[in-house]
């Protein structure tokens, strides 16, 4: 049934939950402390609630089972009968079916369970543990309506008979209607409560929101003025125009200064407005973590084993959507680490542990991190088996498996392929092998590890981030599109010269910090035209899953915070999604780890063949320190070889020794300034390109410059570095 | 006539809800006040004064019995006990309630039919009205 008014269905739906949860943690810690009287009232008190709250609203089976349950309860209470695993069974049991049926009446789901059977099962309990014969009657003083009594009545009889029949054999069968495993539902998740002190905290940053608004209008106003200055320039030639033109210098400046300052504090109030509603919806590790107890000693009883189950970092707290999407996860975690991980009393004896195994799950948040772990002191992995099996299935080749790490050979679990279907047990075979869980996390953009020592037990742990929504990327650019590499992957950048990479079978690497390191073409993978400005690869160096690959790039362009927009790209199976750069050019974001695996590396041999010319030299005279390093930095990363010399008398002396293809130079300098310098070149050499920058930006110091035999004379007023660039490629044969 | 003021002590969410509409759709009475367990309920009932207060028996905090037994103490005014007394050591519990001061009982509601839920609330409100006439 269906309650059909929505406030009382979320009503009970709030209610029920919470006795529902109440109980079958309340069940777990009596099964393993049977004495606490303290929580039989708990429980006893928690039944009654449901069961009131059940019959208020017509969900009928949800309070007949939960009478029963309750029966069974007040029975130990008093004495009439003793805690045994078959009561826990079938009190389980019985609160699972009522699980069912609550989420019927709540969702309209169909529960799909039999509660004549049930309600036998249960009464079955209550009158085996009994010396008397007769089945027990329910003692009531109820206000009971005449149907229900009918119903009652009529129940008993066909309970009685059915009991009749068991008396004898209850005690060898196990239940007919097993406790299914509990499905850990979703709907607990879709509401948050909020302190209503955070919730004054948000209501003053939209005042000073108000407040950033009108500083921000009022720098119109000197736009405003600006304009209506320009205004009068323009028609007014002549006239009073250096008068305007002090006016309008003296306003700019200010409006300048006013709006760098209303920006950056516009900027940090969208800050911190938007880090408030973020932690709005975080919520306790425990609001998932507590659902697990129950998990783990349902299939640790399956299994005939004994486990002792702690959880840590309950109280830490999380992006509600990150708790979502790691409940299967742990789940499957947990179930392998019963299933494989730990081992059957025997055993652990005959290893010399205790008979009783551990299993540990911790939640941690570290900076921007979160970390989850699921421990185990059981059986461990063997990791030369690991490698053995690894090889058979054709997951690696042997000389791969050579140069593995033993943590790599030990995440060889995670591949997809590595564990057969007839080895995977019931319990973990639901279609739940470690490469789903890989899978899972993986589309979270996080990452699975393990530790593992055979015979001393296993770490798994989810490493994931913590705010998914802005991410930092690396900008780069290949075939005319920008792509985004998240931070998290990316170890460093660098530029390779073309012989720097070398060819290793088929396969190009290169050495950086003493690694060999794969390299692919972005432009390759994507299926692009290769486009290399000249002489220089730009290169990123990302890591995944503990390797590292170098992924050579059209250009590295810009480091930026962004949002990320979803849309899963079917058929791009290497984008993640596509998202916005601040100067509104759309951006795909690279899913990395589909980058490289698994993919066949295209023969490198013939493009590297195709050698370009050697690098072009180039002197670099500036006596200014930073100019010259920021020169050098924009000429190396074009791929120039630079030189540099600190002055004129200097730049004479290198140009002596050496030979260059174009030299860049300041005018003015100690010792021989770039005119002198330039003439004193040409005196000897006509023919080496030569570029003056410099900051005398007058026409007659352009004149002299080329008069002294320069090719090129760039201000550095209006220096752009592409200008200076393309100036030499211009010159330079 | 104005309407009868009435606080509600009842720990099931559900039941407060139910109580309420029940209360609230007569046109005679009105809920004034509600609380989960005896501890708020006091503070409500010293705070808007009712003419009459339904508790329920089993809460957390302060149950029925000692909330009855706390309000004839501070601030006398008619209880309607509203319970299903179902476990037998419930009946020990109305006789200390009648004892320690409470007028009436009141079976928790159960779904039924419409006519069945107006018989209930006219049952319920003809009870309040009652127990708003006594003197306490």
């Amino acid at each position: 049934m269906l309650i059909e008014d929505e406030e009382l269905r979320s009503l009970y739906k709030i209610a029920s939950e919470d006795h529902i949860a109440k109980l079958e943690q309340g069940l777990l810690d009596l099964e393993k402390n049977p004495e606490d009287q303290k929580k039989l009232e708990e429980l006893l008190r928690c039944a009654h609630s449901l069961k009131g709250d059940s019959r208020m609203l017509g969900v009928k089976d949800a309070e007949t089972l939960t009478h029963y349950l309750e029966d069974i309860l007040s029975g130990v209470k008093q004495g009439k009968h003793q805690f045994s695993p078959t009561i826990f069974e079938a009190l389980f049991m019985g609160l699972d079916t009522v699980k069912k049926i609550a989420h019927e009446a709540v969702t309209g789901e169909p529960a799909n369970v039999s509660v004549f059977h049930v309600s036998a099962e249960l009464m079955a309990v209550l009158s085996e543990n009994e010396n008397q014969q007769e089945p027990a009657v329910l003692p009531e003083i109820t206000f009971v309506q005449d149907d229900q009594q009918d119903d009652l009545t009529a129940l008993l009889a066909l309970a009685q008979e059915q009991v009749e029949e068991k008396e004898v054999e209850v005690k060898k069968t196990k239940p007919i209607v097993t406790a299914t495993e509990t499905e850990l539902k979703t709907e607990q998740l879709d509401t948050v409560r909020i302190e209503l002190s955070k919730i004054d905290a948000l209501l003053q940053y939209t005042g000073e929101i108000a407040v950033a608004q009108q500083r921000l209008s009022k720098q119109l106003e000197l736009v405003r003025n600006l304009s209506q200055l320009w205004e009068e320039l323009i028609t007014d030639k002549g006239k009073q125009q250096e008068l305007v033109l002090n006016r309008i210098g003296e306003i700019l400046p200010k409006l300048q200064t006013n709006l760098d300052n209303d920006s950056s504090k516009l900027r940090v109030i969208a800050d911190q407005l938007g880090q408030s509603i973020r932690e709005l919806q975080l919520l306790p590790f425990s609001t998932i973590f507590n659902l697990f107890p129950r998990t783990v000693r349902d299939i640790v009883k399956s299994q005939n084993k004994e486990v002792n189950f702690t959880i840590t970092g309950g109280e830490n707290l999380v992006d509600r959507k990150v708790l979502e999407e790691i409940k299967a996860p742990i789940t499957h975690l947990l179930r392998n680490a019963i299933d494989h991980g730990i081992e059957t009393p025997e055993e652990r004896i005959a290893m010399g542990k205790a008979p009783t195994g551990n299993i540990s799950l911790e939640g941690k948040v570290q900076g921007n991190e979160i970390i989850i772990e699921v421990l185990d002191d059981g059986r461990g992995l063997d990791t030369e088996n690991i490698g053995r099996v690894a090889v058979a299935r054709g997951i690696v080749t042997p000389a791969e498996l050579a140069l593995m790490t033993k943590e790599e050979v030990q995440s060889l679990i995670f591949r997809p392929g590595f564990s057969t279907k007839t080895e995977v047990s019931e319990i973990s075979g639901r279609g739940v092998g470690l490469d789903v869980v890989k899978d899972m996390i993986d589309r979270l953009q996080g990452q699975v590890r393990v530790e593992s020592q055979i015979g001393i037990g296993s770490v798994f742990r989810l490493i994931l981030r913590a705010d998914r929504t802005i991410t930092p990327i690396l900008v780069i650019k290949s075939g005319g599109n920008f792509y985004g590499l998240p931070i998290d992957y990316v170890v460093t950048s660098l530029l390779l010269k073309p012989e720097e990479v070398v060819i290793v079978g088929d396969r190009p690497q290169i050495i950086w910090q003493g690694e060999n390191l794969p390299v692919s073409f972005l432009a390759d993978i994507l299926q692009q035209h290769r486009n290399f400005r000249d002489k220089v690869y730009p290169c990123v160096i990302v890591q995944t899953n503990g390797s590292k690959h170098s992924l050579i790039v059209e250009a590295i362009t810009d480091y930026q915070e962004v949002q990320l927009k979803g849309g899963n790209l079917i058929k791009a199976p290497q984008l993640l999604g596509t998202t916005l750069l601040s100067d509104g050019s759309i951006c795909y974001m690279l899913n990395v780890l589909e980058l490289f695996g698994g993919k066949k590396h295209y023969s490198f041999k013939e493009s590297f063949t195709a050698q370009e010319k050697p690098p072009l030299q180039v002197l670099l005279v500036e006596d200014s320190l930073p100019i010259r390093t920021q020169l050098r930095r924009i000429l190396e990363k074009d791929g120039y070889t630079v030189t540099v010399a600190v002055d004129g008398l200097d730049g004479l002396q290198k140009f002596q020794e050496n030979r260059y293809d174009v030299i860049v130079s300041d005018v003015e300098m100690p010792n021989l300034n770039g005119m002198e310098m330039t003439q004193r070149i040409r005196s000897a050499n006509t023919k080496v390109p030569i570029i003056l920058v410099t900051t005398l930006a007058k026409s007659q110091d352009r004149e002299r410059g080329l008069k002294a035999g320069a090719n090129a004379y760039i201000t550095k007023g209006d220096f752009d570095q592409s200008l200076l660039l393309d100036t030499i490629r211009r010159l330079v044969p | 006539m104005s309407k009868i003021r009435v606080v509600l002590i009842e720990d099931s969410i559900v039941a407060l809800e139910v109580l309420q509409r029940l209360i609230n759709s007569s046109g005679e009475a009105e809920v004034v006040g509600a609380a989960t367990d005896g501890v708020e309920g006091l503070a409500i009932v010293e705070r808007t004064q009712p003419d009459v207060i339904c508790t329920d028996l089993q809460m957390p905090n302060m149950d029925g019995l000692e909330f009855t037994k706390a309000v004839m103490q501070r601030f006398p005014r008619p209880v309607l006990v509203i319970s299903n007394a179902v476990h037998p050591t419930d009946v020990d519990n109305i006789f200390n309630l009648m004892q320690a001061g409470a007028l009436d009982f009141f079976p928790k509601p159960s779904s039924g039919t419409v006519t069945d839920y107006e018989k209930l609330r006219d049952i319920l409100i003809t009870k309040i009205k009652v127990l708003a006439s006594k003197k306490v």
